[in-house]
């Protein structure tokens, strides 16, 4: 099913719009400040289908966007599109983007040593912490500490670092502080260094070899924790410099060889780009293009991806995640282990061994399992210790991702599903369609099911609550899709000793009689398309785009959906966009 | 109990060869030789430091489990409710403070568990409505952070300005921003700086004690790195915008902090050894009862040798999704918050049963004359009254410890306004943030407010004070 592009444009609009909870009302009937501020309509004006979001983006639409025939031109015709990028400013390397530096700057033994901070979280993406969490003293502490314990790893063991500066296990004369500084700070962060930083380095350097009674290598050791705990190395500097032929501030080529090495391989810009950004400048849309062709061809592009899905379907939380002991003996770390490398494998094959339609993932008919996994899903199992790709049994309805043990064992409680968390990931995160908040007043109640009567049936008598029913009939009937599998993702055809029912329907969007329908209907539905763009864009760059960035997020979403939905042409789509070579003026 | 083992440190060890370097000598402890014959004051006369804790935990209470029936002093002898029995149990009841029936005057708009998070500073929460599900952060500093403040400006020269805990890892995947993720903020309304809790007790000690344990004396060149570090830091600043300055002055100011430290004396003390466990554990296997032991021994033991006078120990987050498995729940705190089960009862006497933990930590680690809990203050609250209906009035309050003659001992039971009947938790009077002065009094006299908007308060509560 493909829709016209007026009813596509304004899906997307709604979807974009919906990530920035413009959409939000309350379930409720008041509405709050903050409602008032963003321009939120009623409950009633939102609703959860993409038609009644479009009625309500039609105003801010209106007067933002381009009109229909201009935002027509402005994508299918390939013409320039107005674009707003995100503010300029730093962003803070997550604690995976620093280690994963750290590796490829000093090797791995360096890389064991590291322990930067973690990651602080406000609640989505990791990422969006890095545009605005402020350092605490333990944080700068942390930071000393691990700069100190790679230090100590590089100069047990410098035949890495001798790679990149030859005179450490060489010459080690007064000069080769001066050529450490200049290189390998090049290298560290990423752009080369004014004489009046490598002056400071080596003042460092210096001070540090005389207390050390002239030991050449305890310079380097101290130079090297000064370089890293340096706000060049732990910040992305991204803010550009103004351009009257843009509107928008453009980032040069080092700041967006940065960009584009941590969004696609997850660490710091390597040499090679780093040549590239001497050579060409990076600032041509063929360089950019072509660059980030080679980066996601690359095993680290991999990672990146892995670690996205990882992140976006909560799957990296299996590891602490509790079921209930008695009810479920056979949630094993191994098994939560499992079902996290099961979802991963799939992405693996679908994007990169296959490069095929990413929204496969949403319904393929076959998964990955080990031993412990075929006994859970009752498939043939592979011979010890072996991974294999096994068909879904058809009867128990299964389809893609939102079917597999992991997700399922993420979005349910310790002894009991909970459709509405499920229902709540698939409108939000899957659809970008917004859910309104709890009413505060609202006593929610837990639902505890009579015997012989299923979750679903308590639920939706549950629902005779009118305050209840308003946030709950947004997002229920997706999670009842998912009814068959237990809270550790077992299938099954009771529950609670009643029949389980997985049918549903949400008007606009289709009926489904079972988990794998909806997938289907899912996986066709626009916006889910524009959707994982605006999900890979927040989280590459830590920033919620809102209607500033629409025109730019639709026209990736036009080549994405142009290349079927191949992910590799999102990723390159969204770092060639103005979106991401640009930026706002400094926050 | 104690979990950690005294480790006396060789002080030519652990003085880092201290004649080597230039080092500020900041942060002398307390030591006996300092106090008067009597041990009740310092030598020159002055008062023994007091400390302070904030003990939050998330879900609320059972207000009819709750609230004692009588008030004022021997409030016991009329029967202590059930939640409350721990205190009696450890024996630490009679330095506590109970505080009922008083309203939090939060002004926003509610968003189920975040507003009650106010009780802590006295600010309104600044709404995230870019965050998903219910999202906010700090709307000013923390009580702990505004006491941490002043006991800078006392002059104290501490080598740590505060310290951080967690109990629990598991808090609400519904909840987002600051408020839902921390108890503590340091700076001015729209400047603040977030400290998140540490669950890691072995992360906890080495930020404790960790640089008074080095066996080398490098701080001359970890200094000129640093200064190296802030040089850097500085030139970056001109390329940057408001928001950003401001995240780059608070790198600065964390890498003065760290200077500081690095130039401290070690404490004259007894240092006690890295703890082991590591709270890795899966929801419902953590050994909560273990893991705030030992973070109740470190910080009395930071507190015995005066490495910092300020802590906040987050056990369970806003709305948290605990498993309390010591006890045998399998429902998580929040969902059984909404139930207003017997797990959630037993869960809340786990929680109280965990401050007097705290508090017999502190109890038990001497301090001059008398212990710890002597001169501390602990307050200990929770971002609802009554979980199951979201309130945030009539929020449970207890303030243990004594403050060296400051607060009423054995504590009172002060109740602001009666309940019309045990449910009717709307009922409340007063101004929470009444409490909050109260504490910061204890170590700035001088002290006109605290909080703002509706919150701000700028009489103490009388009562509790002895």
């Amino acid at each position: 099913m493909r829709r016209s592009w007026r009813d596509r444009h304004w899906t997307r609009i709604a979807v974009v719009l919906g990530a920035t909870s413009l959409l939000a009302p309350g379930c409720r009937g008041d509405k709050t400040d903050a409602d008032e501020e963003d321009g939120g309509g009623t409950a009633e004006d939102s609703g959860g289908t993409a038609d009644d979001a479009d009625d309500d983006a039609d105003d801010d639409a209106d007067d933002d966007a381009e009109s229909d025939d201009d935002a027509d031109s402005g994508t299918d015709d390939g013409e320039d599109v107005e674009v707003v990028p995100a503010p300029g400013g730093i962003r803070r390397l997550l604690a995976h983007q620093y280690t994963a530096s750290v590796q490829y700057l000093l090797g791995l033994a360096a890389a064991s040593a590291s322990e930067p901070p973690e990651d602080p979280s406000l609640g989505g993406f990791d990422s969006l912490a890095t545009t605005e969490s402020v350092p605490s003293p333990a944080d700068v502490e942390n930071y000393e500490d691990s700069s100190q314990a790679i230090a100590a790893a590089v100069v047990a063991e410098p035949e890495y670092l001798a790679q990149t500066v030859p005179c450490i296990t060489g010459a080690q004369d007064a000069a080769c502080y001066t050529t450490f500084a200049t290189d390998f700070g090049r290298l560290a962060w990423r752009r080369p260094l004014t004489d009046a930083q490598i002056e400071t380095l080596v003042d460092v350097g210096e001070l540090a070899q005389e207390w050390d009674g002239g030991e050449f290598m305890t310079g380097v050791e101290y130079m090297l924790t000064a370089i890293l705990q340096s706000p060049n190395f732990i910040y992305l500097v991204e803010v550009g410099e103004e351009s009257d032929d843009t509107g928008y501030r453009v980032l040069d080529g080092y700041e967006v060889a940065a960009r584009m090495s941590y969004f696609l391989l997850g660490r710091t810009t390597d040499a090679a780009t780093l040549a590239t950004v001497e050579s060409t400048g990076l600032v041509t849309d063929d360089d950019v293009h072509t660059l980030a062709w080679q980066m996601v061809n690359t095993a680290a592009a991999r990672g990146t991806v892995r670690g996205f899905y990882d992140e976006y379907l909560r799957i990296r939380e299996l590891p602490t995640k509790g079921k209930d002991a008695e009810l479920f003996p056979n949630f094993t770390p191994e098994l939560a282990a499992a079902m996290r490398q099961e979802t991963l494998l799939l992405i693996e094959d679908v994007v990169f061994e296959k490069d095929s339609d990413v929204l496969q993932l949403l319904d393929a008919d076959y998964t990955w399992v080990n031993e412990d996994l075929a006994a859970l899903y009752g498939v043939e199992p592979p011979a010890p210790g072996t991974w294999t790709d096994r068909s879904l049994p058809a009867e128990q309805g299964r389809a893609g991702v939102l079917t597999q043990a992991g997700w399922l064992t993420m979005t349910a409680h310790n002894a009991v599903n909970s459709p509405s968390r499920r229902g709540l990931f698939i409108s939000e995160e899957v659809l970008c369609t917004p859910v309104p908040p709890v009413p505060p007043e609202v006593n929610p109640e837990p639902v505890i099911p009579m015997p012989g009567q299923t979750l679903r049936e308590a639920l939706l008598q549950h629902q005779e609550d009118e305050s209840c029913a308003g946030c709950h009939a947004l997002i229920d009937p997706y999670g009842f899709a998912f009814e068959f599998y237990s809270p550790i993702g077992e299938y099954r055809t009771l529950d609670n000793g009643g029949q389980v029912d997985a049918s549903g329907s949400i008007e606009g969007l289709g009926e489904w009689g079972n988990a794998a329908e909806l997938a289907t209907i899912l996986r066709n539905d626009p916006r889910t398309s524009q959707c994982l763009v605006n999900q890979y864009y927040k989280h590459g760059l830590g920033f919620t785009g809102g209607i500033d960035q629409a025109q730019g997020l639709f026209a990736i979403e036009e080549a994405f959906a142009s290349s079927e939905h191949n992910l590799k042409t999102l990723l390159v789509e969204l770092v060639a966009s103005p979106l991401f070579r640009g930026v706002d003026a400094p926050k | 109990m104690h979990v950690l083992r005294n480790h006396k440190l060789n002080r030519r060890t652990v003085l880092r060869g201290s004649g080597a370097a230039a080092a500020i000598a900041v942060g002398l402890p307390a030591l006996e030789i300092m106090l008067n014959p009597h041990g009740d004051a310092l030598a020159g006369g002055g008062e023994l430091p007091r400390r302070f804790v904030s003990f939050m935990f998330g879900n609320g209470v059972q207000l009819a489990n709750w609230e004692p029936s009588t008030t004022g002093p021997n409030w016991s002898a009329g029967g202590v409710p059930s939640l409350l029995q721990p205190l009696v149990d450890a024996n630490v009841v009679d330095y506590v403070n109970i505080c009922t029936g008083m309203q939090n005057r939060f002004g926003g708009s509610a968003i189920t568990h975040h507003e009650g998070m106010s009780i802590f500073s006295g600010y309104d929460f600044v709404l995230r409505p870019d965050l998903p599900g219910f999202a906010s952060d700090w709307g000013g500093p923390t009580i702990d952070q505004v006491i941490a403040d002043a006991v800078v400006a006392s002059g104290a020269g501490l080598p740590i300005r505060s310290i951080q805990c967690g109990l629990t890892k598991f808090d609400s995947p519904a909840d987002n921003g600051a408020t839902a993720k921390a108890v503590s903020a340091r700076g001015e309304p729209g400047a603040l700086t977030v400290l998140y809790p540490e669950q890691n007790p072995v992360e906890v000690w080495d930020s404790i004690f960790g640089e008074f344990t080095s066996i080398k004396d490098d701080r001359e060149v970890r200094l000129s790195v640093l200064d190296a570090v802030a040089e850097e830091a500085a030139r970056l600043k001109l390329k940057l915008g408001v928001k950003d300055n401001q995240r780059v002055d608070a790198h600065l100011q964390g890498i003065s902090e760290l200077q500081t430290k690095i130039s401290a004396l070690p404490p004259a003390c007894d240092i006690i050894d890295s703890p082991t466990h590591e709270n890795t554990e899966s929801n419902g296997s953590e050994d909560l009862v273990l893991v705030n032991q030992i973070m109740s021994e470190l910080i009395a033991t930071a507190f015995a040798c005066d490495v910092t006078r300020v802590a906040s120990n987050m056990v369970l987050s806003p709305a948290g999704e605990t498993v309390l498995g010591d006890i045998g729940n399998s429902g998580s705190q929040h969902g059984n918050s909404h139930a207003n089960n017997q797990e959630y009862h037993d869960g809340i006497q786990f929680i109280i049963a965990r401050y007097a933990q705290l508090l017999a930590a502190l109890r038990d680690t001497p301090d001059g004359a008398g212990n710890l809990l002597d001169s501390s203050i602990v307050f200990c609250s929770s971002e609802l009254s009554q979980g199951a209906s979201h309130s945030w009035q009539r929020q449970p309050i207890l303030i243990g410890g004594h403050a060296n003659g400051y607060l009423e001992y054995p504590g009172i039971h002060y109740q602001a306004v009666p309940q019309s009947n045990p449910n009717d938790d709307l009922t409340s009077a007063g101004n929470t943030s009444d409490i909050l002065l109260t504490m910061l009094r204890a170590f700035d006299s001088n002290a006109a407010s605290v909080g703002g908007g509706a919150q701000v308060s700028s009489s103490v509560l009388s009562e509790i004070m002895a």
